[in-house]
């Protein structure tokens, strides 16, 4: 009788590991092709981009809004003070790349608070208020820059 | 990039001096990993502590952090009489160890090749991480962190390390990843060692270090992954004092949990599981006196930190409130259980039903579930492990229990809840190792 229970754990233990072995070598074959495949596939497509710019690799993340943050930056003192509209939507990546220029969101009221110059961000129909001062209109498609010097705004 | 290879090496050193002082065996690829993310950690907290009293950031700021840090180091280790111990531990790997190792390898690089070529772009990483860094670096004062950046109330191990980063260029400043990678790969693998032979040793590295979403984060500016490394290596530690009742692990656990805790904000959350546990461990040794020497360090990272938040920048966080009114429920069993199956069908439907789980963790959810099933037997022998391992999943419920009140849970579900998840994943895959190693030990001393 004890014999028969020893052999009996004994087939226990024995189909448990195989159990074992194929679970772990199934599971870690999938793992192992699913993860090397998302690795192969990252390093090839940095290896294509090894020779493209900086500017250009984020102009493919950040579309427009690159070239746009990049206008002001280039045509902005770094201790400007910056006004955008109320909601801009790209506001939690304007410090980053605008660093250390001190940036607000608002409208008139936000506008008279601050100390000038102040630099008003010209984007759709903001600002909707008389603006004093000359103006710079960044065109994305033909990549000039327009300048009024005179020029206010309604 | 002679600076720059300094910088690494100064940081090394600072963290092998430190690790040093604990008397434990650890073997060479333990301490090489540990000396970066504790040598990195205690050197931004170096940095950060002058700025309490208005010091200014700089070069002269980080070469004063780095000899104080070294003296009181050598100071404590001239007070105990310690030797200096350079003897490095190599036994031979087996063919199919270094294969596998090979592959670690390659994956390391190719994570490192990234940092270099990709530029820091990721919605976090410019909204958070970098642009404090960015300010710190460009402003020279680790007190405008507040003002720039999202989550004021973020702590700056992070932060503080990509301005130190910042004087070699954005390339470096992304490496500071990749060196997390491989360092949380080489405390997963000299513990694994300790535990089990090197083919599963090396082979339980390789699925870790192949895991998509751990990938993905050693090439993005997060800090995730950092706080995967610390958490981790903190539980580790700890379930090896729970096993050896050696106070020096304990003293390592606690110094990295409190780093964690320096890293991110949930890190407080996160020491829950450790602190229960330890608890119970103590409860039946009787040694009443080990939590409160866990506590030690964390104090002394947190209450600087909490000094500098209330106090300096003034800033608080808007989750105290929400997991203060959960905790509330939970002690009275006013539970909301609208909330609780709410948010249960959400992770059904989000993780389940969609099978994004595999995309992002590959294999290793369903291998643990069926090895643990498999061995369930074992399970008193691992009580200590699985016991922090569960307690974790409780937290991550917890978590999410509390910003449901919030009425943020979507949100936090659709992005949040794999990066949380990330602090902790490794220990699954570590167990599973443990559980098959035994096995696979018995079945060839047969």
């Amino acid at each position: 009788m004890k014999k028969n229970e020893c052999t009996l754990a004994l087939i226990a233990q024995r189909v448990r590991y195989i159990l074992m072995v194929i679970i772990f070598v199934g599971a870690s074959m999938l793992h192992l092709h699913l993860g090397v495949r998302v690795v192969l596939d990252r390093s090839i497509q940095n290896l294509m981009d090894l020779h493209i710019s900086y500017d250009e690799k984020m102009r493919r993340k950040y579309e427009w809004y690159y070239d746009f943050v990049s206008f002001i930056r280039k045509n902005t003192p770094d201790d400007a003070t910056i006004l955008f509209p109320h909601q801009f939507v790209w506001s939690y990546s304007n410090e980053y790349f605008l660093l250390p220029r001190r940036l607000h969101y608002g409208n008139r009221e936000t506008l008279r608070k601050l100390k000038p110059p102040v630099y008003v961000v010209i984007y759709k129909e903001f600002p909707t208020f008389k603006v004093e001062g000359p103006r710079m209109i960044y065109d994305s498609l033909s990549g000039l820059i327009h300048y009024q010097p005179k020029s206010t705004g309604e | 990039m002679i600076l720059f290879i300094l910088l690494l090496c100064g940081i090394l050193f600072l963290g092998s001096s430190f690790t040093s002082l604990f008397k434990c065996k650890l073997s060479w690829w333990e301490r090489f990993g540990l000396a970066y993310g504790l040598g990195l950690g205690t050197l931004t907290f170096g940095v950060f502590l002058p700025s309490l009293v208005g010091a200014p950031f700089g070069k002269h700021t980080l070469v004063f952090a780095l000899v104080v840090w070294l003296a009181v180091i050598w100071y404590v280790k001239r007070k105990r009489r310690d030797e200096l111990n350079l003897r490095i531990h190599w036994d031979r790997p087996s063919l199919p160890a270094i294969i596998l190792a090979g592959g670690i390898l390659l994956v390391s690089l190719a994570s490192l090749f990234e940092s270099v070529v990709q530029p820091i772009w990721s919605l976090d990483a410019v909204a958070i991480w970098a642009v404090k860094g960015k300010a710190i670096f460009s402003l020279g004062t680790v007190r405008v962190a507040g003002d720039y950046g999202y989550h004021s109330y973020y702590p700056l191990n992070i932060p503080i390390a990509i301005a130190l980063f910042y004087y070699f260029g954005e390339p470096f400043v992304k490496s500071i990843f990749p060196f997390y990678f491989m360092a949380i790969l080489m405390v997963f693998y000299g513990c694994l060692r300790r535990h089990g032979c090197h083919n599963t040793a090396s082979a339980g590295t390789l699925i870790l270090a192949l895991t998509p979403f751990v990938f993905e984060h050693s090439t993005i500016v997060y800090a995730n992954l950092p706080m995967a490394f610390y958490y981790t290596s903190s539980v580790i530690y700890l379930y090896a004092f729970c096993k050896e009742n050696n106070r020096a692990f304990l003293m390592l656990s606690s110094v990295l949990v409190a780093m964690a805790c320096w890293t991110r904000a949930d890190g407080l959350i996160w020491l829950f599981p450790n602190l229960t546990v330890l608890t119970i461990c103590a409860l039946r040794r009787k040694q009443w006196l080990d939590p409160i020497l866990y506590a030690g360090p964390i104090l002394v990272f947190f209450v600087p930190w909490s000094v500098f938040t209330h106090y300096i920048i003034k800033a608080e966080s808007p989750y105290v409130n929400a997991a203060l009114e959960s905790l509330k429920q939970l002690f009275t069993l006013n539970i909301n259980t609208a909330h609780l199956w709410y948010i249960l069908c959400l992770f059904y439907r989000r993780y389940v039903a969609l099978g994004s789980l595999a995309l992002c963790w590959g294999y290793v959810w369903p291998l643990f579930f069926s090895v643990l099933l498999l061995y369930c037997t074992r399970i008193p022998k691992y009580s200590y492990l699985l016991a922090l391992i569960g307690l974790d999943i409780l937290v991550l419920f917890f978590i999410y229990y509390s910003a449901s009140l919030g009425g943020r849970v979507e949100w936090w579900v659709g992005g949040s809840f794999y990066r949380i998840t990330l602090h902790f994943f490794p220990l699954l895959l570590f167990q599973t190792i443990l559980l098959i190693s035994d096995d696979i030990r018995r079945w060839r001393s047969k």
